[in-house]
């Protein structure tokens, strides 16, 4: 028989377990839709990165990271920083540094220590336009690393027309010694991620809309200043994100066909024209491609998942270059079986290759998806 | 008192026998309703800022929250019927008076979740039309006029369509929307550079401008972000146009992590809007909605419309720019899609 007291206790407690193993449970069944991406050098990056040749270089919420050898590094502290390009003689960092109103092209040492401010962009503290300010993104240095590429929004010609153009910047001049190399679409936005090719002229990204006021992005091929130069690829493409191949003969890209969606597409490249699109990654939110020096894949950006945080991938070379077929087994009819007229063996099949599938290298990271990555050999 | 014979004496055991078995049956049940009561007081704390909140927003009766155990998951989507949408967005800083904000994003959103076809209308914001509650005007100026009652009806009337829900959300509202869905995923069309974008978010000078500069391409946005990318129009050539498309982009986007949404998620979105949200749809509606957000994956399935010429043209009425409708090609087109 049970006490009035302790009946009263147990009917309390339970009222207790009840009401607050409610709450707990519903408060366990929220989804963690509010993921907060973990710096880069707090995770331990997938055992495929350990292959990975060289040095990559990343911008996550305004700080640069490296990867080599499996492991990141801070490269510089949070501050706007993103877009790091290297050098072609990888002795040094191009980047952008973003402030609110304007952004400047540093040239950093490899350990992220500044070397020097190669543009401007500040307005005068004595003039309130916001417009004063400029934009500099996307830098490149040209193959001989005497001209700095980027896109730059100059003086405006109209009232409210912010279109970047690509310009080419002596190293060490001003913006005033700079020249113009192509005439942006008005009120697109303009010009941006300058490619500059070893031979000479670049390929670059602009805007463009069609009847239905949608906007789209073509590749476009120059090989002088405000030359008109040539579409590389069709506004229905929709294309952008340009990078070549280390041995400068195939070009992958970002499309998106106007939607919301992107592809890695890979086309044979000679200079002056595209060959066959290949689709290598059509069903994630893919960014940013950037060819390992070496030639053995292609790494590239993209959340995992449905979506959310943009993670680092790694497509082998195997998905868009399998190795060439080996020589066709065929059996050797053996003397003994030939005279017991027994039937030569048929020749088996050679098994399907298995499929190259991308491997993702990080979780729970949330790299810039706006920003290149640099891949230093 | 002498006790009763043998048959009393039997009665009296029997009782004794029952006794305890009939205190044991009565302690479980008050055991089990203090546990019942205890467990919906449980979900009700927890879910008491949605239910404030669609007090708040709507001011009407708030169905009951789910309490496991007490009622059935949502129903499955097929369940729901065709409905349509009023989405509205307005510019609700310090520059405006709360009660009477123009809407400078209408966007009509038909669901028919048995095909699952989504059509997305927008409406020009300086669209010149009649207006629910007299006279002749831009049709963002109704919500401003009427509220909500007045844009519904503004709509109804010179679109010829049912409106069955709304949803207002300020600029706030949008940012603490998206930054409680973890951001939202977006391939942004091209540059969206502004150097007029009001500078009216936790501003002390909500009458600023400051620069914007949306870099193009797959991203990960979040509400700041997004909201600068569908607010900014004076880059773009189509300007309010424009940034009509990007809204609707932005609005997919939205559905697509709102697929990851269960009904225990409600509370704690509805606490971030602090009055920056006001719907016609209660938990129980949205408890029903949510299924169906994710049942619909078919991009392709998805049908955006944007009011360009020849459907409207942009012209002067009292020296004012405005967009004269042509209603001779637009109402076909409506009633095609909403019917």
């Amino acid at each position: 028989m049970i006490g009035k007291p302790a009946a009263t206790a147990a009917l309390v407690i339970t009222m207790l377990l009840s009401g607050v193993g409610t709450y707990i449970y519903e408060a366990a069944h929220q989804t963690e839709l509010r993921k907060v991406a973990k710096a880069p050098t707090k995770i331990a990056p997938a055992p495929p990165a350990y292959l990975l040749s060289g040095t990559l270089y990343l911008a996550q919420g305004g700080a640069l990271y490296s990867l080599g050898g499996g492991v990141f590094k801070s490269v510089t502290p949070a501050g706007g920083w993103t877009q790091p390009s290297l050098l072609p003689n990888s002795s040094s960092l191009l980047a952008v540094k973003r402030d609110q109103s304007y952004s400047n092209v540093y040239q950093l040492g490899l350990d992220g220590s500044v070397q020097s401010q190669l543009t401007n962009n500040a307005g005068s503290r004595f003039n309130s336009d916001p417009g004063a300010n400029h934009w500099s993104f996307y830098p490149r240095f040209s193959p001989d690393e005497k001209t700095l590429y980027m896109s730059y929004d100059s003086a405006k010609q109209l009232d409210y027309e912010v279109d970047s153009a690509i310009w080419g910047l002596p190293i060490g001049a001003t913006i005033n010694q700079g020249r113009r190399w192509t005439s942006p679409n008005q009120y697109t936005g303009g010009d941006v991620q300058p490619l500059p090719l070893p031979g000479g002229g670049l390929i670059y990204v602009k805007y463009d809309e069609d009847t239905d006021g949608k906007m789209a992005s073509e590749l476009w091929l120059t090989t002088r200043p405000l030359s008109a130069g040539k579409a590389l690829t069709t506004f229905d493409e929709d294309c952008s994100q340009p990078a070549l191949s280390p041995d400068g003969t195939m070009l992958a890209m970002i499309c998106s066909r106007k939607q919301q969606q992107s592809q890695l597409v890979i086309a044979p490249f000679d200079g002056s024209s595209l060959g066959d699109r290949r689709v290598l990654v059509s069903d994630q939110w893919v960014a940013q491609p950037a060819w390992s020096p070496d030639g053995a894949g292609i790494a590239y950006l993209a959340p995992a998942g449905s979506g959310g945080l943009f993670q680092l991938w790694w497509l082998p070379k195997g998905a868009y270059a399998p190795p060439p077929p080996g020589p066709s087994p065929s059996p050797t009819p053996t003397a003994s079986a030939a005279r017991k007229g027994k039937p030569t063996p048929k020749p088996t099949a050679a098994p399907a290759p298995v499929p190259v599938k991308p491997v993702q290298i990080t979780t729970d990271v949330g790299f810039d998806a706006t920003s290149s990555i640099a891949w230093h050999a | 008192m002498p006790r009763g014979g043998s048959s009393g004496n039997r009665r009296a055991r029997a009782s004794a026998r029952r006794r305890p078995k009939v205190r044991w049956v009565s302690t479980f049940t008050l055991f089990a309703v203090a546990a019942l009561m205890a467990s919906m007081s449980g979900a009700l704390a927890f879910f008491l800022p949605a239910v404030m909140t669609a007090f708040a927003s709507t001011g009407q009766a708030v169905t009951p929250p789910f309490v496991p155990g007490l009622s059935s998951p949502s129903p499955v989507a097929a369940q729901v019927g065709p409905f349509t949408v009023l989405l509205l967005g307005s510019d609700d800083d310090q520059k405006f008076d709360p009660a009477h904000v123009l809407t400078q994003s209408m966007i009509l959103v038909r669901v028919v979740p048995a095909t699952q076809q989504v059509t997305m209308l927008s409406i020009p914001r300086d669209l010149w039309v009649p207006l629910s509650t007299g006279g002749t005007a831009k049709i963002d100026g109704a919500y401003s006029y009427g509220g909500p009652a007045a844009a519904i009806a503004t709509v109804e009337r010179n679109f010829n369509v049912h409106v069955d829900e709304y949803v207002w959300v300020g600029l706030k509202g949008l940012i603490r929307l998206i930054d409680a869905l973890g951001g939202v995923d977006v391939v942004a069309s091209n540059p969206v550079t502004d150097d007029y974008y009001p500078r009216d978010i936790d501003s002390n000078n909500p009458y600023g401008y400051m620069r914007v500069a949306v870099l193009p391409g797959p991203q990960h946005l979040d509400g700041t972000n997004a909201l600068q990318y569908v607010r900014s129009r004076h880059g773009d050539l189509e300007g309010d146009f424009g940034r009509s498309q990007r809204q609707q982009q932005v609005l997919l986007a939205i559905r697509e992590r709102a697929k990851h949404i269960t009904v225990a998620d409600v509370p704690a979105l509805a606490a971030t809007f602090n009055g920056e949200l006001k719907t016609s749809m209660g938990i129980a509606r949205i408890q029903q909605l949510l299924p169906l957000a994710a049942a619909l994956t078919n991009p392709d399935a998805v049908r955006q419309i944007v009011l360009l010429a020849p459907y409207t043209t942009i012209t002067d009425v009292d020296n004012q720019s405005v967009v004269l409708p042509h209603w001779n090609l637009i109402l076909p087109l409506v009633h095609q899609y909403f019917p």
